[in-house]
């Protein structure tokens, strides 16, 4: 199979994709478009079903129903070793066997790129890796973070139309983690390629991508900028799930002619989806509260319980009536010492609708 | 010496002592008998190279060791092939099952080697199973030679009797290959026959080879198998050694015989082993 | 019957340090003799434990049972089919008060010494050995001294099933066997006495002497016969296996137990002898030279040489008695298969004749060596 490139067509689409293994559904009608050059993340928790979209993405697994459309041509039923993606596995799964420059090379050999070239191309892959100096190792004899870039090189060098991750930093410590982040951003962004990441770090997600798919229990339930997953969250899972949340519940009622949710006797912003006489959810990020001197009317009042050091940010965990909240202040802040009564307060745009209450 | 040396010794000398005493001991004795001779049931304790002499440069012999390495080798590369296509099987296509299909391979080193062997006699023949069904069924008219007692018959036994000693090391081989190395490979272009020998041959290839010495030393031993499922021309080298030690009452030339199939496979096995680790790098 | 025996003992059995240490120390000896005169005392064994080995149900086992227990006597058995083992066991010093002796064996095993002399003079029921097995050559050394008595024998026909082979009034030669119609018919057991004697015979040579160049012959057409055979039978239950399977038709190394053993599955044998000759086989027992208790060793022989025990060891084993006066006694039983006349009452028919070349083989002539060489070449298949 030879597409030729077409930028017109979105990189990857995929239409009405059901999958399930026996009796339990793994994805539940996906629909989704990945445009050329972009850097996409799949972000959920562990079984959400992002991993199976990836493969099936990669030709590893296939649909029950739905098709998967690669640079506009049709590829759902065609078989991984066929496809002009490439993965790179959580756990590399290099060739133990082999050296750093067999293995990068092995996918231009088996489709018999000349030798000449092949020895160009991975070259000049391992050097944007930058593992140019392991090249004749064995691959067993590497560093996990090399192995994590040998992974990357070997994968790369097919100059796939699209190329795929799965979860590739898990196994990288925290500080090793957060430099690949950088380079695979930067990597991605000199290459131009097309790259679909799937993580269950939401941290990572929102760092790194152009745009971000929440799934839960099969179902994308949100695709949009990190800013729009993060600020306005379409769905309770999507805004729990992305960022730290206070969560809780408000009485929806006329106060003063405007309709406010009532917690602790104080009148609170709530959405204007909210209607009178109602119980409603609703849920403010951390960073988005304020926190001051108590006494503050249209506030929430509470006592700090906890005062943590953040570096950069001052994390409080105060007690109120609807239960205990992190608020995040700036470093240069007023300290409240825990023990002293404060008030909680924030913008109308700050707070996120959860939606009426079920008893 | 060190005090972890000292318990490794400790932890070493059961197994020293048995081998030493349960196999290089006898092993010695019959390489001194393969010097002496007998008469009138007496061993002769004076050195001779007769037996060497003979075991060497007989037209006889060299018969019944070259027939001995060809059924030997022809088994142990078949066992090596069909034992490393059903590791790979159990280990990654049906990998769900692969304890039960496991399971299978131990079952069939159950019920011993003689209910086996009489199962096979059962099967081949002039009216034996394969050449009756065949028959009866109208494929074939008269009974096929290649079904009845012989070099055939000897091969396709044997297979079935060691073929579990065949599956059993590249089995383990192969879980050192998860099946991610195979979608790695996949991934790259290869299709699945293809990373079975890019990836997973290469990879399991001390098993093969572990797998194909097992079974050429243990058939190239054989004598109840040729004895029983042989015609009159396809007895191997075993047959000679054991009739030596037996009704022949001539140990010195029976053990020439042992000691020269023991060097022979050290000098073609150990060949083997060269050549695939040179392959290897 | 040494030649319902697997030939070839194990390679294992071999390696064990124990019979390894047998072979290097050689000859036995230090055992007692008989050295009373007169009839043994018939309580010589009261108390006793003798020690066996050899045959496996040709030690008396059943047969005496009563009588060990009217003694308080007791019976210990080492089985072996394998007369090489047997002799290495012995030579190596193990005690021993009785072995097994098989004919063709016989003269090696006598020339090896591992025999004590039995005081026939002295057993009760040797008066009624029959003549062919009492005047045989084949039990004494060349001083005319007894080593052995024979407790059971049989003719050596060969077996066949009659409906699928016509043999007009069960006669064949060995030659018959030569040719195309034969072709993987037949089984023969992996040793040349049988075949070379009678195909020397058929070839109007003086079997089993014969020079080199009559043994080339022999050897050429035993070739033709062992490459019209379907295969070697290990033993004769093993032949019994194929022929009642319809694998093949006829044994040539066959028994009348047989016919028995496959009329039990519902297969029709029967028996018949080659042109050629026929040759018996005996089985005896003998005091090993490293017996502990000669006395009852040689009061137990003569019990099995009586006419009770000739019976029941006749019908157990479909077996001709050494006991002219047992020959009534077994008329019309399962062990009525025999022609006495024609065997062992006559010491002149060459039924019980050396089958293969013995010990002292005369100048020019070819000895069981030769022959075995001749028969490796044939089954090498080169």
């Amino acid at each position: 199979m030879s597409a030729t490139p077409d930028s017109t067509s979105p990189a990857i689409e995929l239409v009405g994709i059901e999958k399930a293994y026996g009796q339990a559904p793994a994805v539940r009608h996906l629909d989704l478009t990945i445009a050329q050059g972009e850097f996409f993340s799949l972000l959920g928790p562990s079984g959400c079903g992002k991993t199976t979209t990836l493969r099936m993405m990669a030709g590893f697994e296939f649909p029950d129903a739905g098709s998967i459309r690669l640079d506009g041509h049709d590829v759902t039923e065609v078989p991984a070793h066929r496809r002009q993606v490439n993965l790179v596995f959580q756990k590399y799964e290099l060739f133990p066997h082999m050296t750093v420059r067999r293995n990068v090379g092995y996918g231009l050999k088996v489709r018999r790129v000349p030798r000449a070239e092949i020895d160009d191309r991975v070259d000049e892959m391992l050097e944007t890796v930058g593992v140019g100096a392991f090249a004749d190792r064995r691959a067993d004899q590497l560093s996990g973070g090399q192995q994590q870039r040998v992974a990357l090189a070997r994968a790369l060098v097919n100059r796939p139309r699209a190329l795929l991750l799965d979860e590739p930093l898990s196994a990288l410590d925290v500080k090793l983690r957060k430099r690949m982040q950088l380079e695979l951003k930067s990597i991605q962004e000199r290459l131009g390629t097309t790259f679909v990441y799937v993580t269950h770090d939401q941290e990572e997600a929102l760092l790194m991508s152009d745009r971000i798919g929440i799934m839960n229990d099969g179902r994308l339930l949100q695709v949009g900028t990190p800013r729009e997953i993060y600020g306005t969250p379409a769905d309770p899972f999507v805004a729990d799930f992305v960022g730290e949340l206070n969560a809780f519940e408000v009485e929806v009622r006329k106060v003063g002619g405007r309709v406010s949710g009532v917690v602790d006797g104080s009148p609170v912003d709530v959405p204007s989806s909210a209607s009178t006489g109602k119980r409603w959810r609703i849920a403010v990020r951390p960073e988005r509260m304020e926190v001051g001197p108590a006494g503050r009317k249209d506030a929430l009042h509470g006592r700090v319980t906890e005062l943590n050091y953040l570096g950069h940010t001052l994390q409080y965990s105060v007690e109120t009536a609807v239960g205990e909240l992190v608020v995040r202040a700036g470093a240069g802040d007023v300290e409240r010492e825990p023990g002293s009564a404060v008030s909680i307060w924030w913008a109308a745009d700050a707070v996120i609708d959860l939606g009426e209450a079920t008893p | 010496m060190k005090p972890n040396r000292i318990v490794a010794a400790l932890q070493l000398a059961p197994a020293s002592v048995y081998y030493s005493a349960l196999f290089g001991a006898p092993l010695l004795v019959l390489v001194a008998y393969s010097f002496y001779t007998t008469e009138n049931f007496d061993f002769v304790p004076e050195f001779t190279l007769d037996n060497y002499v003979t075991a060497w440069t007989s037209e006889v012999y060299r018969t019944y060791f070259i027939r001995t390495l060809r059924i030997s080798a022809i088994t142990a590369a078949v066992i090596a092939v069909v034992a490393f296509f059903y590791s790979y099987v159990i280990t990654y296509t049906l990998r769900a099952h692969r304890s039960l299909l496991y399971f299978f391979v131990l079952v069939s080193m159950f019920g011993g080697y003689l209910v086996r062997i009489y199962a096979w006699r059962s099967i081949f023949g002039t009216e034996g199973i394969a050449n009756s069904a065949l028959m009866s069924t109208g494929i074939i008219a008269e009974p096929l030679d290649l079904l009845r007692n012989g070099e055939f018959a000897i091969i396709i036994a044997m297979i079935n009797f060691y073929l579990p000693l065949g599956i059993l090391p590249i089995y383990a081989a192969m879980q050192n290959v998860g099946p991610g190395q195979i979608e790695a490979a996949q991934d790259l272009g290869s299709s699945r026959l293809g990373a079975a020998g890019k990836i997973v041959l290469p990879l399991a290839l001390r098993g093969v080879t572990v797998a194909f010495v097992f079974t050429f030393i243990a058939t190239a031993a054989e004598w109840l198998t040729p004895q029983l499922l042989g015609g009159t021309e396809d007895q191997m080298i075993g047959n000679r050694i054991a009739y030596q030690f037996g009704a022949g009452f001539d140990w010195p030339l029976g053990a020439a015989l042992a000691v020269t199939l023991v060097v022979v496979l050290a000098v073609l096995l150990g060949a083997l082993f060269t050549v695939v680790r040179r392959w290897v790098r | 019957m040494s030649h319902r025996v697997i030939r070839g003992g194990a390679i294992a059995a071999a390696l064990t340090l124990t019979t390894v240490l047998a072979g290097c120390t050689g000859g036995g000896g230090g055992g007692e003799t008989p050295t009373g005169s007169g009839p043994i005392d018939p309580t010589a064994c009261d108390g006793v434990t003798l020690s066996f080995i050899g045959l496996d149900g040709e030690q008396g086992d059943k047969e005496l049972a009563d009588w060990r227990a009217e003694h308080d006597m007791t019976l210990q058995t080492t089985s072996t089919a394998d007369m090489s083992q047997l002799i290495a066991a012995i030579k190596s010093g193990q005690q021993f008060d009785l072995a097994t002796m098989t004919k063709d064996d016989a003269q090696r095993m006598v020339e090896g010494g591992i025999f004590q002399a039995l005081p026939t003079e002295r057993l009760g029921n040797w008066a009624d050995m029959v003549p062919g097995m009492a005047e045989s050559s084949n039990i004494r050394d060349a001083d005319g001294v007894i080593y052995g008595a024979p407790i059971a024998w049989g003719d050596g026909p060969f077996v066949y099933r009659p409906d699928k082979a016509e043999i007009v009034d069960d006669r064949l030669s060995i030659l018959d066997l030569t040719k195309p119609e034969w072709k993987d018919r037949f089984v023969l057991f992996n040793s040349p006495g049988r075949s070379f004697y009678f195909i020397g015979n058929a070839l109007g040579f003086d079997s089993p002497n014969l020079t080199p160049e009559e043994l080339e012959e022999v050897a050429a057409t035993a070739k033709t016969l062992v490459q019209n055979a379907a295969a070697f039978a290990t033993n004769y239950q093993d032949a019994t296996d194929r022929m009642v399977s319809g694998d093949v038709d006829l044994v040539i190394n066959g028994w009348q137990a047989q016919v028995a053993a496959a009329a039990e599955r519902g297969v029709t044998l029967d028996w018949g002898y080659f042109d050629e000759g026929r040759t018996g086989w005996w089985d005896a027992i003998a005091i090993p030279t490293t017996a502990q208790n000669a006395e009852c060793a040689a009061l137990y022989i003569d019990q099995m040489i009586g006419v009770d025990a000739q019976v029941q060891i006749a019908e157990n084993l479909i077996s001709g008695v050494v006991n002219t006066q047992a020959i009534e006694a077994t008329a019309g039983g399962p062990a009525d298969v025999y022609d006495y006349e024609s065997s062992v009452m006559d010491p002149t028919t060459n039924v019980f004749g050396p089958m293969i070349p013995q010990e002292d083989v005369p100048d020019g002539m070819t000895s069981y060596q030769d022959w075995l060489d001749a028969w490796e070449q044939i089954t090498s298949g080169s």
